[in-house]
């Protein structure tokens, strides 16, 4: 399959792979929203995590960890970089199609951006309950998502 | 409608709707209906040909147990992979602290490492498909037959696994 240079760039050059902790650690940290996904037709598994500032509600950091293929970690790794500085309403309009668009993402990896999209909204919501912050109003991009998702 | 040409492999076969079969049961019901379907014993039947690859089409999903339950659980009704994604409770976390660990063993050259990753995947592989069974074989209600779901895409996941280890 024939990748675009951007794709290749994410893939050789992750940008904020890591954790904020130990896996325990970042169960319990409440400025620390985790969001685990995975698809089991590709054996893929992502873990995306943000750090956000508690009182004005902005991530302030982000990372990432991705087993899986070329495009799964791209599209994470790009996640990252989008999320730093974000609002967690702004975060959460992060759209899949956004991501096959940066990263020209072929048809069949498209399920790859949508991974890292419901990653986003895994995290963001890990992060609300934590603090005990009601899920995303009605009519938001993260209420529309399938619940099972 | 001959049963050979059934969108149902248990009933192509003649076998029972089960998990619970054998590979050498499987493989002889396909062999007895092949020969009843081979064109020098159809006597000129000119749908031998279809039945004959309906028979070999059967034989492909029933043999492994894996096609085996997804044919099974479309029979009962039961959700597709991509009605329901959902995993059991903890697989992933189990997953991506595997995946951590097993990344350290191939980084590392560490053949003995790897080969017991490999073993862990093919019992937790058994794991998963002795679930799978065990809930076929008990109520055929909804919440079950998501349950079979959620087992057979860990299952799926295991396989996929199992495929990228080096």
């Amino acid at each position: 399959m024939a990748y675009g240079p951007k794709i290749i760039d994410h893939y050789e050059n992750p940008r904020n792979v890591g954790s904020f902790g130990t896996q325990s650690e970042i169960k319990t940290r409440k400025d620390v929203g985790v969001g685990l996904v995975g698809a089991p037709e590709c054996g893929d598994v992502m873990q995306l995590q943000i750090k956000v500032n508690d009182s004005t509600g902005v991530i302030e950091d982000a990372r990432f960890k991705c087993f899986g293929c070329g495009s799964a970690i791209a599209s994470s790794s790009l996640a990252t970089e989008w999320l730093k500085g974000k609002s967690l309403d702004d975060a959460e309009r992060i759209k899949n199609t956004q991501i096959v668009e940066e990263l020209s993402l072929p048809p069949v990896k498209i399920h790859c951006s949508v991974l890292a999209e419901d990653a986003i909204h895994a995290a963001i919501n890990d992060y609300r309950a934590k603090n005990g912050l009601s899920p995303a109003a009605p009519g938001s991009a993260a209420a529309s998502i399938a619940p099972s998702r | 409608m001959n049963p050979a040409v059934t969108a149902n492999p248990f009933q192509t076969l003649g076998v029972p709707e089960s998990m619970d079969l054998s590979t050498e049961q499987v493989e002889s019901a396909a062999l007895a209906m092949s020969v009843r379907f081979h064109p020098d014993a159809a006597g000129g039947d000119t749908n031998s040909e279809a039945m004959l690859a309906g028979v070999n089409h059967a034989l492909g999903v029933l043999r492994n147990p894996e096609t085996r339950a997804i044919a099974l659980l479309e029979l009962r009704g039961g959700p597709s992979a991509s009605q329901d994604r959902t995993l059991p409770d903890g697989f992933l976390a189990d997953m991506m602290e595997a995946r951590e660990r097993i990344e350290e063993s191939v980084n590392a050259d560490n053949r003995a490492e790897i080969e017991r990753w490999k073993a862990w995947a093919r019992a937790r592989r058994a794991v998963h498909e002795g679930r799978v069974a065990e809930l076929f074989r008990a109520s055929g209600d909804a919440g079950s037959l998501r349950c079979i779901r959620h087992e057979l895409n860990a299952w799926r996941y295991i396989e996929r696994l199992i495929e990228q280890l080096p």
